[in-house]
């Protein structure tokens, strides 16, 4: 497929991703908060530095760590290139684009989202009734990557879109973890109110709350749940499950052509998924679990540079011309 | 929606939808007769319209507004990320043609197609009608769209006007006239395609009762003719479709079009010259591309050629286009035959290539450059619309009726300076179609754009795109300037 096209496909579903996790996360935040008594600093900055927008909400806002102003920040505002309204409207810019790339059902999903945001009825929402309002769009991402499951033909635009998915999706639980990684302080077992409340709202936040009561028994301990979203297969947020995907996406994506492209991201990725065969099963704590999930994010952003080099820019127009060369002769036959 | 539901809908004491209805005097109205009743050969599916009441067509025109919209069946206003995208306004009433009109359309269309492809052939190959002297040599190297740089290229299979979208109108008998040929780029077409679907679905009933051609198949038809110009088998072979990009204001078009015949939606950068070959940039490497369809202007399509500039086009493609190995539709140059001069001469062409007469008649025009004429127009402005012979969409244009004394002078002086630059005609009066206006159906100004494509043969499509202008009493249709759209109904013949 067009490389400009495959980039569209990845980064549609990358966003719509993006924009999806960050409704259920502040949906869950604001579940969490008034249930516990922490130190202002720890009620909803954690969410701001998940976006990675420390710095940019500093300079608009200071030290207003307000939980209306970081939601009003992190929803609507559309300096910030992370804020739902703008992961929306930039996943809707790629699918209008690539629209012949797209199924029907996931463009009419994005576009109603993008108009309902912005043209008045989400604003309402949002002020009337705000769980609502994000669990809309939490449904409305789930509805995306369902149809895209559901109607498109499973050929290479998907293979793009799921491998955005997923390492969007790994990132995103990498970097969720490392900013609670100072409540996972030692094996102890959680009995304490407020790190149990946070461990709880962690794991909603990944959509794990209930896939961790069928596999945990007994009062749980911190490695169960570092374990439980780093590895577990099963889970479908979990690092390692969604590099695995990842993975099959990218083997379904080098099928389709010349075994020239896609190297150095599969080199990438098949480091870091031997990286964490080696961890798997073993205890993670503190420090040392705050240095792994930080090579774990800027792993996984090396491997979307990787695939943005490989197969969307093809800078290279003399690596092209070689290969047009090689390919020449079948051409012709 | 089940067709029942459109016939359990009463009108229970609802305004009929065309009550009051009151053609233009002196003008041709699509669906009424002069007398003010329905015409005759219409007349059973204009009385089916006006039995679903105010109400009711209010509801579906609602509905109808709101499938466009979420299927973004749009037109972005200003050419920015952040721009504004709107529906292209789409009036239900349909604008009717019975079979027996249509016949003469579609064989005039074809004859002309076929003149103006021989004229291009001729233009950019031995130049006989110029060296006969049935066309002054002055006007077709004078005009903008002629293209010395593809003379005596000859494109494959010999197929100049892939696409055409002759604009038709009819004047005050009733009679087709052509206005404008459109040989370029014109567009169109997937409102054409979208209003119908909408159609189907908001008047179901009607739609099947009253047995209207087909228009649905133009995109295989499209990808048809296409193939047919590849220089390769159909099965091997490529087609993009080249678009200036997502903030161009026909992008839908573009991206619908692709879509619909299955095959990529490129811009200038997915594409590259190696050897005479155009390569597509793909995530496997570099694929050969057979045809081009593109929806850039003759003036980017090649920086090493044309404008220097140009970002949106593609280095080298005239010279693979040149050696056969990419067929571009329509072909570079076809810029010559849209010229509003060279319009006056296609009945000469009809008779000159193909030795027959025309068949669609076309509106007399008076071509400044020849003393004579220019004189007439200066004269007569109040009564005439001026055209700049290389303008379009509605552009550069004076409509002399309408128009301040300050605009008269002005184009009288643009034309004294620039002869060669304009053309005038007199008035038509553009037959009108009911259309639904604030709360009421009035009469209103229509052309017709039908679409035909060419490969081996050529394709009329039942039907086309009718515009409409929705201020009362004007007579500017381009949807840059305040024009909607209908949906048009052939009819199927009865059957014997």
């Amino acid at each position: 497929m067009i490389s400009r096209v495959a980039g569209n496909c990845f980064w549609l579903n990358r966003y719509m991703e993006r924009a999806g996790s960050m409704a259920r996360l502040l949906r869950v935040n604001r579940a969490f908060v008034p249930g516990v008594d922490l130190p202002q600093l720890q009620r909803w900055h954690p969410l701001v530095i998940v976006a990675g927008e420390q710095k940019a909400y500093a300079r608009f806002h200071g030290e207003d760590e307000n939980g209306e102003t970081v939601q009003e920040y992190l929803t609507w505002d559309t300096r910030n290139t992370t804020s739902i309204v703008e992961s929306v409207r930039v996943a809707r810019e790629n699918a209008r684009t690539a629209r012949e790339a797209v199924s029907s059902e996931m463009w009419e999903t994005v576009n109603a989202l993008y108009h309902w945001l912005t043209r008045g009825p989400g604003r309402r929402l949002y002020r009337s009734d705000r769980d609502h309002f994000y669990q809309h769009i939490r449904e409305m991402g789930e509805l995306f990557h369902g149809q895209a499951d559901e109607t498109m033909l499973n050929g290479e635009p998907l293979a793009f879109m799921r491998l955005g998915r997923y390492l969007e999706r790994a990132g995103q639980t990498a970097r969720l973890m490392d900013v609670n990684y100072h409540t996972f302080p030692d094996e102890r077992a959680i009995d304490d109110p407020i790190r149990l409340a946070q461990w709880t709202a962690l794991l909603a936040c990944c959509s794990a709350t209930e896939p961790f009561q069928k596999r945990s028994f007994g009062t749980p301990e911190a490695r169960d749940v570092v374990n439980f979203l780093l590895f577990e297969p099963d889970l479908p947020r979990s690092v390692s499950h969604c590099l695995r995907a990842a993975r099959h996406s990218l083997v379904q994506v080098r099928g389709y052509g010349s075994n020239r492209i896609g190297t150095m991201s599969t080199a990438l990725l098949e480091a870091l998924l031997s990286h964490i065969a080696l961890r798997e099963g073993q205890p993670i704590v503190g420090t040392e679990l705050h240095e792994e999930l930080t090579y774990l994010v800027d792993s996984v952003s090396d491997m979307c540079t990787a695939v943005e080099q490989e197969f969307f820019q093809h800078a290279d127009l003399q690596t092209q011309i070689s290969i047009a060369e090689g390919n020449g002769g079948a051409a012709q036959q | 929606m089940p067709s029942d539901f459109e016939q359990s809908v009463g009108l229970a004491g609802d305004t009929l939808l065309l009550e009051g209805y009151a053609p233009l005097p002196r003008t041709y109205d699509e669906l009424y007769a002069a007398d003010g009743k329905p015409r005759e050969d219409v007349a059973e599916l204009v009385s089916a319209l006006d039995q679903l009441g105010r109400t009711e067509f209010m509801t579906r025109q609602k509905l109808a507004e709101g499938a466009l919209f979420r299927g973004g069946v749009t037109f972005s206003v200003y050419s920015d990320s952040q721009g504004q995208e709107k529906i292209f306004p789409f009036d239900l009433i349909p604008r009717v043609i019975p079979s027996s009109h249509w016949d003469a359309i579609e064989r005039g269309l074809k004859q002309r197609i076929a003149a103006l492809n021989a004229f291009l052939c001729d233009v950019y190959g031995e130049q006989r009608i110029i060296k006969e002297e049935r066309i002054p040599a002055s006007l077709v190297h004078g005009s903008a769209g002629y293209l010395k740089e593809v003379s005596g290229i000859r494109p494959p299979k010999g197929v100049y006007v892939h696409i055409a979208g002759i604009d038709l109108i009819r004047g005050a008998d009733g009679e087709f006239l052509v206005l404008e040929d459109n040989v370029r780029t014109p567009s169109g077409v997937s409102y054409v395609l979208e209003n119908r679907l909408v159609m189907k679905r908001v008047f179901p009933d009607v739609f099947r009762r009253s047995r209207v051609r087909p228009v649905e198949s133009y995109p295989k038809r499209l990808q048809a003719a296409l193939l047919a110009t590849s220089a390769r088998p159909p099965h091997e072979s490529r087609i993009v479709v080249l678009t200036p990009g997502p903030y161009n204001s026909a992008y839908f078009e573009h991206s619908f079009l692709a879509r619909q015949m299955g095959c990529d939606l490129v811009e200038g950068s997915d594409l590259f010259v190696h050897e005479k070959r155009v390569y597509v940039k793909t995530t496997s490497g570099p694929e050969v591309v057979d045809v081009i369809y593109r929806r850039i202007d003759d003036d980017f399509l090649d920086p090493r050629v044309f404008r220097e500039d140009s970002a949106l086009g593609v280095p080298g493609l005239i010279e693979a286009y040149a050696a056969g190995n990419v067929s571009i539709a329509n072909a570079p140059g076809n810029g010559v035959a849209d010229n509003k001069a060279i319009y006056s001469f296609v009945p000469d062409m009809i008779r000159f290539y193909l030795d027959e007469e025309p068949i669609l008649g076309q509106v007399e025009t008076y071509i400044c450059a020849e003393a004579k004429a220019r004189d007439h127009v200066v004269d007569n402005l109040a009564k005439m619309v001026v055209k700049a012979v290389d303008g379009s969409g509605g552009y550069g244009m004076l409509f002399g009726p309408r128009a301040s004394k300050e605009e008269r002078e002005s184009f009288r002086s643009q034309i004294l300076a620039n002869p060669d630059g304009y053309i005038a005609q007199h008035v038509v009066e553009l037959s009108t179609c009911p259309t639904w206006v604030d709360g009421e159906a009035g009469p209103r100004r229509v052309d017709l754009r039908p679409f035909a494509v060419t490969g081996s043969d050529t394709w009329v499509m039942p039907g086309g795109l009718t515009r409409v202008a929705l201020r009362a009493g004007s007579y500017v249709v381009n949807s840059s300037q305040g024009g909607g759209s209908k949906d048009t109904w052939v009819l199927e013949a009865s059957s014997p």
